[in-house]
Formats: structure tokens, C-alpha cells, sequence
């Protein structure tokens, strides 16, 4: 017996140590960007020509996702033979964890999407400034002005953005037809949207809603409409006074009066945000908010047909302008800050590589790839494509800035969110939860600046 | 006489040692060190991304002095554990007594039972849960035909803690499992010897079963306050992995979580980590203590 | 008598099953759901709660199965075997060792170590997690599955080494008196004596690090990135994007395929909680 034991567990470890060799193969990426360059690596430093370069890109997504960005990187590899990428991907429900997890040990790829928290990161300055190579190695020319203003932060652009989307009311048509209720046009404005929203609820019924209660989804857009904004990037305080929030958040309480919008309760266990337990898929709520790179994941899950409207109009406008998904920045740390801008030269030019990413993290930025996947699109896309036109004829006549999240995004998020629940559950007034929500607001950006 | 009981005392010491070489290894070499690093930190400004600052006891100054959520997720949790622990355990021994009767097929029956703890904190899980306890899911269906009208269970604020202590019970099967090796560890004629005395069922019970699985109740007792002060799971299942709704998923474990690697405060979250050491460090010391009047191991001689 | 006897166990027989069977059905409602549901196209999951589905299709299974980038989901659950496999044996072997230790013998600092033993446990892993990732890092394990195998091979879950101090404290001591009479040494004692005794214990410790280690999905995601080391957990949360067009029937599909495992790994193994002390008859 006593044998037998000892004969397992030694077995035991010899398979471990076996197994972890065999395992370590692809590996050295794991240890090789570290603060200090380890020997094995420090070759490949600063290799302009000819010498061998590895670089690592994480990016946070599904597997179709990963399939096509692994294409994407292959191409690359294949047109830049000295270049050797590593693609890494982490499911989205731990993508910042992990970054995070990295970035604390200084072990981060030399590559890396970011989304709406960008400006989070390039405040703790771990993302490369890329300006020095834009006209070089990074080709912006065919980008929109505003997307490179939206990367460039402190006065260094950190973040080139992979995918543009604008904002919209995705329309389910079929709770309209029902209702006997015509599909609004573009031009409405905010009595129009609560009128029909509770004409909607009226016509059809118990448990239908005209719309999804978007007081902190659409609040940016909201301030923007009315002159103002939610973050003044260049003075680093917030943009808008506490007027603005409490006539949004006395709109949404009214509007809510009428039976209209979806409730609380049913907003948490159909989050706005998911579409695979949204209101919208099952055929309950007619109208939400959505960046228009979502409407076909929406589409996707039902059969009633959806489209797109633009945002009922405030005094200054629809206040809707293209904005970043998310893009892509480098790691402050990196050794090989070239080749980081040449990948995602190639990621946003590279009509190839356009054709094969799809608008899977949104519209392409650049006008050619923009004009080259609009050739070829599906039915979806399509309506994604005219109301995206839609939208970019109008910023002509009607310009606005890109929005920002302040510093602290996700604190001020959950806070944003919680203040909508505390009215909606009638834990707090209006005037007392806007009251405390501007407070807080100012408190988190002045402990993230 | 007395060298020998010396040298056999050296030789205890230095078999136990080797014995725990393994542990001792694991101690110093992966956890020792991360657990010292957290002390230190909770004693710094850390944003996780840059370098951290020594600032004292600020963190915790401010943990009592003006985090309303700590007091919140603190509170929320003391419940849980305080809900979900008894009741947890009192199924999990029923059922586990049930099972180890001869029925026929028993090994299926103890399968489907545990089936709810293999599913863990899975995404699917999170789906079916919404099947089940959403305003039109199926208990409300079930609800409905004895004439009552349920709440969303999941959504609203003031139920939701009762939907978490749900799973949690639901989910019992770890705890089953543990009662039912300890009951197959009760030599049989200690039972057999009762019977000759004409000893009834209940007698049965509380006077052989419930002493001699002491050691394991005192077991599930002390990892279940454990492991039900660190719920970290259900704020995900249930809840939206923020604490929402209205801070009704806060737990405490989740807030520390939040804290560190989303608003990017890791000394204020290690500060809160250690808090909640000594709490927990406290509950456990409390439950090791009484153990001397109700638990009865076979190794000192007044438990038999 | 004997007759009366029978006659009454006949009858309880099937009423005794009826309540177990209700509440079984209970139990596993969720889990028919989630088999059920991985049968329905995309469209039906969300929008028809049936059991029974009223399109049945395979496509799921298909779709999840095959994986990305070439690789399928049987590499991810040869991996996932790999590592929960290796778990099973480093936390049986290193956890009995360091139970019987604490539970058994009298050595210098015993109390201290088992006191910082269970403190071990009370530190949620989120603090402990970025200078843990440091060391893994220094050591060039990132990417690797010693990060994920090497703790329980030194006794790092403390869980079952108290679980194991426990049955062991509940086994009676003159036992192990007699043999050290009869003159075994420790190592005899606890090869000869305790390892036998603790059988369910051990098979209880054996059946929940399977499990576990089959679910974490954490450590994993934080340690491996390198596709071809992926797990079953991290191949099905690579199927969903809560914002994006997740594949919700391959995730069904694929969750209900994992559980198969971990279900027969507790079905075949549960049985030898029949042959503990109480079957082979200890005096």
C-alpha cells in the first residue's frame, strides 16, 4: 500500500512537471514585457528593420470576434514578416480584471482595447503616446477629425478608435403596427416621444411599454441638447449644472407617470443594456436607446422587424454625433512603440482588414473602408448604414462635440444608475436624488482626477 | 522512560514537520507573502496602476467614519450569513439522513440532489434563475394558481436577499455531501447496540447521530460562515454584479471587489479586506471556543 | 412478525420514494430548462419557456462544439481534465498529509499553525490577487498551468485540510494507540491506519476539487490567454458578450455538455461512500 502511494504521487509529479515543459512552449510572451527587459529579449528592442519583433494584443469579445481579429493579426504577420503578434483575448466578463491584473504587474500586452474608460487609463499614464508616429508608421488621414479629438487626451493621442457607432431609438415596428400607431420619423422631439410612449403602453395593454426609462444612458446626449455637457474634458470638471439633471430626471419621472415606460423592476431583471434579455427582443417595449452597432445583435434574437430613428430633438438638436465603441491603445511600457502604431495603422486602414472585421466593433473609421463594407452589407446593415448617414448629414448642419465619461467612470456609473432606481422605487424625491446625484458626481471626479 | 517519551515527543516534531512540509512550502512561498503585501497596502493610496503611496490609517478612518456602503454591504451580508447558514445546513442534514437510508437507486437520487451545486455560479445558471423567479417566471406562474400575485423576485430591492438566500439553501449539496461521509463514518454498532436497548428513532438520532456528527456539523458550521461572509457569486447570478438594485446585492465581498478593480482604490479595498479578516477571524474564534461544550471527537475520551 | 415487517417496508417502499422523487424534480427543474433550452433555436430560448421544445435542433451543439480558431471544444475539455485531475491528486495527497499533521500529532508552534492555517482562508483572493499574479510573473509561469495546479499540491486550500482534521479528530484514538503499541511509526499509521479510515473524507475532498476546479473560471481567465490552453469555463464565456451578438444556444448547448462530466464523476464516485468504516466494520 505504503508503495503503491508513493508510487502515485511521484508519478504524479513527474506528469505535472511534464506537462507545465510541454506547456510552456508558446510562452515567453508571458514574462517578456516586464518592467525590466529580460535577456533572452532584449534583441528584438526597437527593431526598425529586419530584426525580429513579437508583439502581444489583448482584446475582450466572443469567438466570432476572436476569429476574425486573429485573421486580422495573421494578415499583418503576413505583410510584416519581422513581425511576429500574439493575439490574447479574454471573455468580456473578465477582459478588465485581467488588464487590470496585468497593468498592476506591469506585464500588459503592447497592445490593448479600451472602451468608454479610456480616459481612466490615460489619467494613471499607462498608455503610449502615439503622437510621434501619426504621418509615419500611424496613417490618420482618412479618419474623422472628431474620432482622432476624441483619442487625443492631454494633448497626446492614446487611443485610436477601431469601430464608430452613433447612438439612436431602435423601433420595434411590429408593437407599433399593433397599436395602429405610425412608426415616428426623424424630427420629433421629447412631448412627442412621451405622448406616443404612453399611447403605446394604453393601446396595448398590461405588461407592454412605449419605452426603456434611459435617464443615465441618454443623459449625455440630453445635456448636449440643451447647450451644455456631462464632462468639460479641457477644464476637468463636470459640464453641466444641476438644472440640466433635474429637468432630464423630472422628464423621466413624468413620462413614467403615464405608464408608459418600463418599470423598475422590470428594467433590473431586463437590464437596457442587454439584448438577450431586453424588453425589445421579447416583444414587450417598443422603443430604447442603443449605439447602432447593437442593432443586429438585438435583430438577431427576434423576429419583428426593427429599425432606427433618430433622438427626439431638444432646443440645440438631436445632440447625436459618431463616437468611438471602442479602439485601441498601446502600452506606455512597450519595447517596440513602431511596430504598436503600425498594428493598429493596419487594423483601422487596411481595406482587407476592414473587409474581414466587419462592423463587429462598429462602423469602420475611415471613410474608403466605411464605403467599401457599405457595398456589401445585409439587410441589417443597411439600416444601420442609412441611419449612420442619417446622423452624419445632420452633424453637418448641427455639430456637437464627443461626449467623454468623467474620470471614475464606473463609480460614476453605478451611481448614475442607482440615483434612476432611488426615484424609480420611490426611495427618494426628484429634487432630493438630483440633489445628492450632483454632489456625488462632483466628489468622485474630484477623487479621480 | 523519560528519554524515551523525549525522544518520541523529537520524533512527533519531526515527522510532523515533514508531514507539513508541503503546507508550509505552499504558506511561504504563495500566500504568506501576497496576505503581508495586502496588510501594507491597506496602509497606502493604491490606484492599481500606479505606484502606491504610504498614507497611514486613512482608509480605515474613512471606512468608519463616512462609507455609508460599507455599513450597508456589512449589514447585508451579517444577514446572509445569518439566514442562508442554518438554514442551509438544516436542509442539507435532513436531506443528507434521508439519503442514507438503503432506498433502491440511491446513488441517482444523491446525483440529482447535488446537481444544483454542479451548476455553481455558471452563466447558465444566471439564465435559468431569471426563468424561475423573474415577476412572470415560474414560481409566480405556480404562485398565481393558489390565488397570489408575486413580486419579481430578482428585481425588487426589498426580496431579492430572500432570492440569494434561495440559491444559496437551493444549492446545498456541498454541505450534503459532507454530512453523508460523516454519517457513513459512524461504525454501525454503536446503532446496533441501541437497538438491543430498544431505542427509538429519535432517540436514535440525538443520541448517536447528532453527537457523533458533531465534528462535521462543527465543520460545515464554521466554512459556511466562511464562505457565506465572502458571497461573491450571487451578486453575479442575481443581482447585476454591482450590487444593484439600490445596493440590495451589495455584499460585502463584492463592494471590496468594486472598490479595487473598478474605481481603482486597491488600499481602500485591502483595508476592507482585512476588516472583514478580523470579523470573520472573531465569528470563527467564537464558534472554535464554544466547541469545547457540544462537539465530541473520537480522539479525548469524555465524548464517548 | 416477519411477515407484518415486510409487508409494512412494501408499502413504505414506493410512499418513501414519492416525497424524494417531488423534491428531485424541484432540484433539477433548472438544469431540464438548461438541457431543454440548448434544443431551441436562438430565437425560442428567451421567448418560449416550454420544456418541451417546440423546434428541436442540434445546431447548437454543432456550432459550440466546433470551437474557434481551429480548435474545438474537446481540446477545452481535455484541458479542463488535465487540470482538475492534477488538483484532485496534489489536494488528496498534500491535504491528508497536513491534517493528520494537525489533527494527530504534538509538535512546537501546532496551535499557531493552524491558527494562521484557517486564517488563510478569511482573505477574499481579490487583495491577494495582483502580488500572487507578481510572483506567478517572476517565475515565468504566466500562461502556464502552474498557477493553477502548483497551490494545491502545497495544501493551499485550507478547506480540506480542515475537513480532513475533522473526520480524523472523529475517529477514535485508541485505534492508532494500539499500533503505535504494536510498534508502527507515523508514517505506518497514517499509510496503514488513517488513509483507509478517511476514505470518505478523502473521496468527498477528491469529488469537490474535481468540481471546483471544473467551474473556477476566474484564476483561469486571469492566468491563461493562450487559446490552446483554454478551459471548458473559459470557452463558454468566450461564447457570450452581454453588450454584443452572443450565441446563446452554443452557450446552453455547451454548459449542459459540461456538467456531463463533473455528473459522472460524482455519480460513479458517491457510490464509495457505501464502503467507509461503518460497511467494512472497524472492531
Amino acid at each position: 500500500m505504503l508503495k503503491r502511494q508513493r508510487q502515485l504521487a511521484v508519478g504524479a509529479v513527474v506528469a505535472i512537471s511534464m506537462l507545465a515543459t510541454a506547456c510552456s512552449g508558446g510562452t515567453g510572451a508571458g514574462g517578456a514585457v516586464s518592467s525590466s527587459p529580460s535577456p533572452d529579449n532584449a534583441g528584438g528592442t526597437n527593431a526598425g528593420g529586419g530584426e525580429q519583433v513579437e508583439l502581444r494584443v489583448m482584446w475582450w469579445g466572443d469567438q466570432a470576434r476572436a476569429d476574425i481579429t486573429n485573421q486580422v493579426l495573421k494578415l499583418f504577420m503576413d505583410k510584416n514578416p519581422n513581425i511576429k503578434v500574439i493575439g490574447e483575448f479574454a471573455p468580456s466578463s473578465g477582459y478588465f480584471d485581467k488588464l487590470n491584473t496585468q497593468l498592476a504587474s506591469g506585464t500588459a500586452a503592447d497592445v490593448f482595447f479600451l472602451g468608454g474608460n479610456v480616459v481612466d487609463y490615460a489619467n494613471k499614464d499607462v498608455l503610449l503616446d502615439l503622437t510621434p508616429y501619426v504621418g509615419n508608421e500611424l496613417d490618420l488621414s482618412d479618419m474623422d477629425p472628431a474620432m482622432i479629438q476624441y483619442g487625443t487626451l492631454a494633448d497626446k493621442l492614446v487611443h485610436v478608435s477601431a469601430g464608430a457607432n452613433a447612438r439612436g431609438i431602435v423601433v420595434n415596428t411590429k408593437l407599433f403596427e399593433q397599436a395602429g400607431i405610425p412608426v415616428p420619423q426623424d424630427g420629433w422631439n421629447w412631448d412627442d416621444y412621451a405622448r406616443i410612449s404612453n399611447e403605446i403602453a394604453a393601446k396595448l395593454g398590461d405588461g407592454y411599454y412605449g419605452t426603456y426609462n434611459f435617464t443615465f444612458e441618454g443623459m449625455d446626449i440630453a445635456y448636449k441638447q440643451n447647450g451644455a455637457q456631462l464632462y468639460d474634458m479641457a477644464a476637468g470638471k463636470l459640464g453641466f449644472e444641476e438644472k440640466n439633471a433635474l429637468d432630464w430626471f423630472g422628464y423621466w419621472s413624468k413620462t413614467s407617470e403615464g405608464g408608459g415606460v418600463v418599470t423598475p423592476e422590470l428594467a433590473v431583471s431586463h437590464p437596457i443594456d442587454d439584448p438577450s434579455k431586453s424588453l425589445i427582443t421579447s416583444g414587450k417595449a417598443a422603443m430604447n436607446l442603443i449605439p447602432s452597432n447593437q442593432l443586429g445583435a438585438y435583430q438577431g434574437l427576434t423576429e419583428d422587424p426593427l429599425t432606427m430613428v433618430q433622438l427626439p430633438r431638444g432646443p440645440k438638436g438631436t445632440g447625436v454625433v459618431f463616437e468611438s465603441s471602442q479602439g485601441l491603445s498601446g502600452y506606455a511600457k512597450t519595447e517596440h512603440p513602431k511596430e504598436v502604431a503600425m498594428l493598429i495603422s493596419f487594423f483601422i486602414n487596411d481595406p482587407e482588414a476592414a473587409k474581414i472585421l466587419g462592423n463587429n466593433r462598429g462602423v469602420p473609421v475611415t471613410s474608403k473602408n466605411r464605403s467599401l463594407l457599405e457595398a456589401e452589407a445585409s439587410d441589417v446593415d443597411k439600416i444601420v448604414y442609412d441611419y449612420t448617414s442619417r446622423v452624419s448629414d445632420a452633424t453637418k448642419t448641427e455639430p456637437f462635440a464627443v461626449s467623454y465619461n468623467p474620470p471614475g467612470n464606473a463609480e460614476f456609473e453605478k451611481m448614475g444608475k442607482t440615483t434612476v432606481q432611488e426615484i424609480g422605487f420611490g426611495r427618494k424625491t426628484v429634487e432630493q436624488a438630483v440633489k445628492d446625484f450632483y454632489q456625488n458626481a462632483v466628489k468622485i471626479l474630484n477623487s479621480n482626477q | 522512560m523519560g528519554t524515551s517519551r523525549k525522544s518520541l515527543a523529537r520524533d512527533q516534531n519531526r515527522t510532523a514537520y515533514l508531514f507539513l512540509l508541503p503546507w508550509l512550502l505552499g504558506f511561504f512561498l504563495l500566500t504568506a507573502g501576497p496576505m503581508a503585501g495586502s496588510l501594507y497596502l491597506s496602509l497606502t493610496k493604491y490606484t492599481l496602476l500606479s505606484p502606491p503611496t504610504w498614507i497611514g490609517v486613512e482608509n480605515y478612518a474613512r471606512i468608519f467614519a463616512e462609507d455609508d456602503t460599507f455599513r450597508g454591504s456589512l449589514w447585508l451580508t451579517f444577514k446572509y450569513v445569518f439566514l442562508s447558514v442554518p438554514l442551509k445546513l438544516a436542509f442539507a442534514l435532513m436531506i443528507a439522513m434521508v439519503l442514507n437510508k438503503g432506498l433502491r437507486a440511491i446513488g441517482l437520487y444523491r446525483t440529482v440532489y447535488y446537481i444544483p451545486s454542479l451548476l455553481g455560479g455558471s452563466v447558465a445558471i444566471a439564465i435559468v434563475w431569471r426563468q424561475i423567479f423573474d415577476g412572470t417566471g415560474a414560481v409566480n406562474r405556480a404562485l398565481a394558481w393558489l390565488g397570489i400575485e408575486g413580486p419579481s423576485w430578482i428585481a425588487h430591492p426589498d426580496y431579492i436577499i430572500h432570492t440569494i438566500v434561495t440559491l444559496s439553501v437551493w444549492q446545498f449539496g456541498s454541505a450534503m455531501v459532507i454530512f453523508l461521509a460523516g454519517l457513513k463514518q459512524i461504525p454501525s454498532d454503536l446503532y446496533e447496540a441501541a437497538q438491543v436497548d430498544g431505542a427509538n428513532g429519535w432517540r436514535r438520532f440525538s443520541r448517536i447521530t447528532l453527537p457523533m456528527l458533531t465534528p462535521v456539523i462543527f465543520f460545515n458550521l464554521v466554512m459556511g460562515v466562511i464562505n457565506s461572509f465572502q458571497a461573491f457569486t450571487p451578486a453575479f447570478v442575481i443581482g447585476d454584479g454591482r450590487g444593484g438594485p439600490l445596493d440590495a446585492t451589495m455584499f460585502y465581498t463584492l463592494y471590496l471587489y468594486l472598490k479595487g478593480f473598478s474605481f481603482f482604490e486597491m488600499g481602500y479595498a485591502s483595508a476592507l479586506a482585512w476588516i472583514m479578516l478580523l470579523i470573520i477571524g472573531l465569528l470563527t474564534a467564537v464558534i472554535f471556543v464554544t466547541s469545547k461544550y457540544w462537539v465530541f471527537y473520537g480522539d479525548n475520551k469524555e465524548g464517548r | 412478525m416477519t411477515t407484518a415487517t415486510t409487508m409494512k417496508t412494501r408499502l413504505a417502499g414506493p410512499l418513501k420514494h414519492l416525497p424524494v422523487i417531488a423534491l428531485g424534480l424541484l432540484m433539477i427543474y433548472p438544469v431540464l430548462w438548461l438541457i431543454a433550452s440548448s434544443f431551441k433555436p436562438n430565437q425560442l430560448i428567451f421567448s418560449d419557456p416550454s420544456l418541451w421544445p417546440a423546434t428541436f435542433t442540434l445546431d447548437n451543439y454543432k456550432n459550440g462544439w466546433a470551437g474557434f480558431q481551429g480548435i474545438s471544444f474537446g481540446r477545452f475539455f481535455a484541458n479542463s481534465f488535465v487540470i482538475s485531475i492534477l488538483s484532485v491528486l496534489g489536494n488528496v495527497i498534500t491535504c491528508s498529509l497536513a491534517a493528520f499533521a494537525f489533527a494527530r500529532l504534538k509538535f512546537s508552534f501546532g496551535k499557531l499553525w493552524f491558527a494562521l492555517m484557517l486564517v488563510t482562508i478569511m482573505l477574499p483572493y481579490h487583495v491577494t490577487l495582483v502580488p500572487q499574479y507578481v510572483i506567478f510573473n517572476e517565475l515565468h509561469w504566466i500562461n502556464t498551468y502552474y498557477p493553477l495546479v502548483l497551490p494545491k499540491w502545497l495544501a493551499t486550500d485550507s478547506f480540506f485540510i480542515l475537513l480532513m482534521v475533522q473526520f480524523i479528530r472523529g475517529i477514535p484514538k485508541d485505534l492508532d494507540e494500539s499500533a503505535t503499541i504494536d510498534g508502527c511509526n507515523y508514517k505506518q499509521i497514517y499509510f496503514r491506519i488513517m488513509l483507509p479510515l478517511l476514505t470518505p473524507a478523502l473521496i468527498t475532498t477528491a469529488i469537490f476539487t474535481f468540481i471546483w476546479t471544473w467551474d473556477d473560471f476566474f484564476s483561469q481567465m486571469i492566468y491563461l490567454s493562450d487559446i490552446r490552453l483554454f478551459t471548458v469555463q473559459l470557452g463558454i464565456r468566450a461564447l457570450f458578450d452581454p453588450s454584443g451578438s452572443s450565441d446563446w444556444g452554443a452557450l446552453l448547448a455547451m454548459s449542459a455538455l459540461s456538467l456531463l462530466p463533473i455528473t459522472a464523476v460524482f455519480l460513479v464516485f458517491q457510490r464509495y461512500f457505501l464502503e467507509g468504516i461503518a460497511t467494512t466494520g472497524l472492531k
